[in-house]
């Protein structure tokens, strides 16, 4: 029994124990499988949504950063290109398809706000880019006649890409400049051609003519005639000279000098020929002139010229002025006169060599028409300035500026 | 809906004072070049000048055509509507200003190769170049609203006033020392004519400009008085005739 017993308690001992075992086992068994599910199971949760969302997030940081930089970038760029074309002087202006105007550089703003004749030049460049945006490539120049005169050229092309036509571009050049050089160009080599060719062409008739005639009274006459284009070509040849000469040595032989004396002289040469036009010369020279440095010859040569046109184009019985005045550290030498004037259109170009305003009355003028360039170069040479104001019919005054030594 | 078309009205108005401007810019080229004509002889020029005056027409009766139709389609009121009214009458003024700078160019293919004495030839330059500063200032007045400036262009153009006449006085002048052929005399004195109508033209401008910005034309008021005056001098006249009409 007890036997039976002990049996009975060890088999339930041993029971138990594999009971408590196995359940040891299967409590180690559920931890650990809690655990390794707990850790596997959650990891990859996290996994599947944690790591797309970062690399999202990052990707899309990257993307913001390259946008932001791309941005900044094409800002700079944009700006960089916008004051490139304000930089320049051409007027550049951009519509698009449907013809409206979607960019313009500040000439070309200015342009387009512009009334009076530049109101003119915008009418031309939004017809000229209409034109263009269907297709045609197109050029117009423009002459502004009102004062102060100005010439333009608008140049319009399509904008296209891929036979697509995304609109049009249209350039506006100011193009006075350039045509009033090209029109001083071929102003001075005709000008210089008819100076130079007329009498060499009259000699040549009067040559001719003398060695076929043999009459005493016409023979005379021609020989006079032909000792006047000599001495025509003689003044000629000695002005150009003069210029060349100017040209060369400026500021060379410069010595004080008192500049009343200088117009007191010139004043002296003029007095004959104005006695026989029966023109009346003034002059009024305050006796402490100032001195000034320059060349006494080049100085005289100067005011005689601004004398002898002042006597040239003047009516009988008018008078012409000649004063001498210190305004600051400048005296002004002013020949007035009385005559025909000069058209407002011409007073920039008078000073140019050969130039005249009226070709028909320099045959009766005389002259060569190198006499106000020879009185430039003076001035210049002297550090002056001579300036004109004229109205035409009424007169003009010539002020010779120059500074005092 | 209601703000776009009011935009859209006062865009339209907008580019109808940019084709005044345009307009005036085109009168006052002409008369520059009829002058250029006249004085140099540019019979080329002045066929030019003709030539263009249709366009010059064309763009005044567009700008007739907008105005009209802004008044018919927009009804407009106060400011808008004198605005609109105003650049009608002055587009008109434009069209003469073109009108006159063709006559210009007649006159110098009447005179043409008529050597003209350079006293005349001055005063001419200056009486253009005082009639396109008129239609300058006339415009600038328009283009900014400026009332005083408009109020002033009838004293600015006393300037182009005495250049006619000192022109007229030197045309008897050259006509009686016998500088000057009567014919070609005739044709100067209607040409200095012609450039001082376009002055009064640029003052007609001015004064349209001042009915703009302030409702009231020049000369209104005393038009008013005027009208009051003879309004109530009748029942004077009639109680002289021996008839009441108080009640």
């Amino acid at each position: 029994m007890t036997a039976l017993l002990v049996s009975l308690m060890a088999a339930l001992m041993i029971v138990s124990a594999v009971v408590v075992t196995e359940r040891i086992r299967l409590l180690r068994w559920l931890r650990r499988n809690a655990a390794s599910s707990a850790h596997s199971g959650g990891s990859q949760r996290s996994t599947r949504r944690s790591l797309p969302v970062r690399q999202a997030i990052t990707e899309a940081r990257r993307q913001a950063e390259t946008a932001e930089t791309s941005q900044v970038a094409a800002e700079v760029a944009h700006q960089r290109l916008a004051l490139s074309l304000d930089a320049l002087r051409a007027g550049l202006v951009v519509c698009d398809s449907s013809g409206t105007i979607v960019a313009c550089n500040t000439s070309a703003d200015a342009l387009l706000q512009a009334r009076h004749g530049e109101a003119l030049v915008a009418g031309k460049v939004k017809e000229l880019l209409e034109r263009a945006r269907k297709g045609e490539e197109v050029t117009s120049n423009i002459e502004l006649h009102a004062e102060p005169r100005k010439s333009y050229e608008v140049r319009a092309c399509p904008l296209q890409a891929d036979s697509e036509l995304l609109g049009a571009v249209a350039l506006v050049h100011n193009t006075t400049e350039s045509q009033r050089i090209e029109s001083v160009r071929k102003d001075f080599v005709a000008n210089v051609s008819h100076e130079l060719k007329t009498p060499i062409g009259a000699l040549s008739l009067l040559a001719d003519t003398l060695h076929t005639d043999s009459d005493p009274l016409v023979t005379q006459q021609l020989i006079h005639r032909m000792q006047i284009e000599i001495q025509r070509v003689a003044n000629t040849i000695e002005d150009l000279l003069t210029l060349s000469l100017l040209e060369d040595e400026s500021g060379h032989r410069a010595a004080p000098l008192n500049i009343g004396e200088v117009v007191e002289a010139a004043v002296d040469r003029i007095t004959e020929s104005a006695e026989q036009q029966r023109v009346k010369v003034i002059a009024s020279i305050p006796e402490d002139v100032a001195l000034i440095n320059g060349s006494r010859r080049d100085l005289e040569s100067a005011v005689f010229n601004l004398l002898d046109n002042a006597v040239k184009f003047s009516e009988p019985e008018s008078r012409v002025e000649v004063t001498v005045t210190t305004e600051q550290q400048n005296i002004t030498v002013s020949v007035s006169d009385e005559g025909v004037g000069i058209p407002a259109a011409e007073q920039d170009r008078i000073f140019e060599r050969f130039y005249r305003i009226d070709r028909a009355r320099s045959s009766n003028t005389g002259g060569t028409g190198l006499g106000l360039s020879i009185v430039r170069h003076v001035a210049l040479n002297h550090g002056g300035d001579v300036r004109v104001t004229s109205r035409e019919g009424f007169g003009s005054e010539f002020r010779l500026t120059l500074p005092q030594s | 809906m209601s703000e776009q078309t009011r935009r859209s009205f006062h865009v339209e108005i907008e580019e109808t004072s940019e084709l005044v401007v345009q307009l005036a810019a085109r009168a006052s080229d002409a008369v520059a070049r009829a002058t250029d004509a006249l004085l140099r002889y540019d019979l080329a020029e002045a066929q030019h000048v003709i030539d263009n005056d249709d366009q010059i027409d064309m763009a005044a009766f567009k700008i007739e055509e907008q105005c009209q139709s802004l008044l018919a389609l927009q009804q407009p009121m106060a400011g808008d509507l004198r605005q609109i009214l105003a650049t009608m009458w002055i587009s008109g003024e434009l069209e003469r200003t073109g009108g006159l700078a063709c006559n210009i160019c007649k006159g110098a293919r009447r005179m043409f190769r008529i050597e003209l004495p350079p006293k005349l030839r001055g005063l001419i330059t200056e009486m253009n170049d005082e009639a396109i500063r008129l239609i300058r200032l006339s415009v600038d007045s328009y283009s900014e609203h400026d009332s005083a400036l408009a109020s002033a262009l009838d004293d600015i153009d006393d300037r182009l006033d005495n250049l006619h006449s000192s022109f007229v006085q030197s045309l008897l002048e050259a006509s009686s020392s016998q500088d000057l052929e009567v014919q070609a005399a005739v044709q100067l004195a209607l040409v200095a004519r012609y450039y001082e109508r376009i002055g009064d033209h640029a003052v007609n401008i001015s004064e349209r400009v001042r009915y703009m910005v302030s409702g009231e034309m020049p000369g209104q008021a005393e038009l008013i008085e005027l009208h009051l005056e003879e309004s109530s001098s009748e029942p004077t006249e009639v109680s002289l005739n021996g008839e009441d009409n108080s009640d």
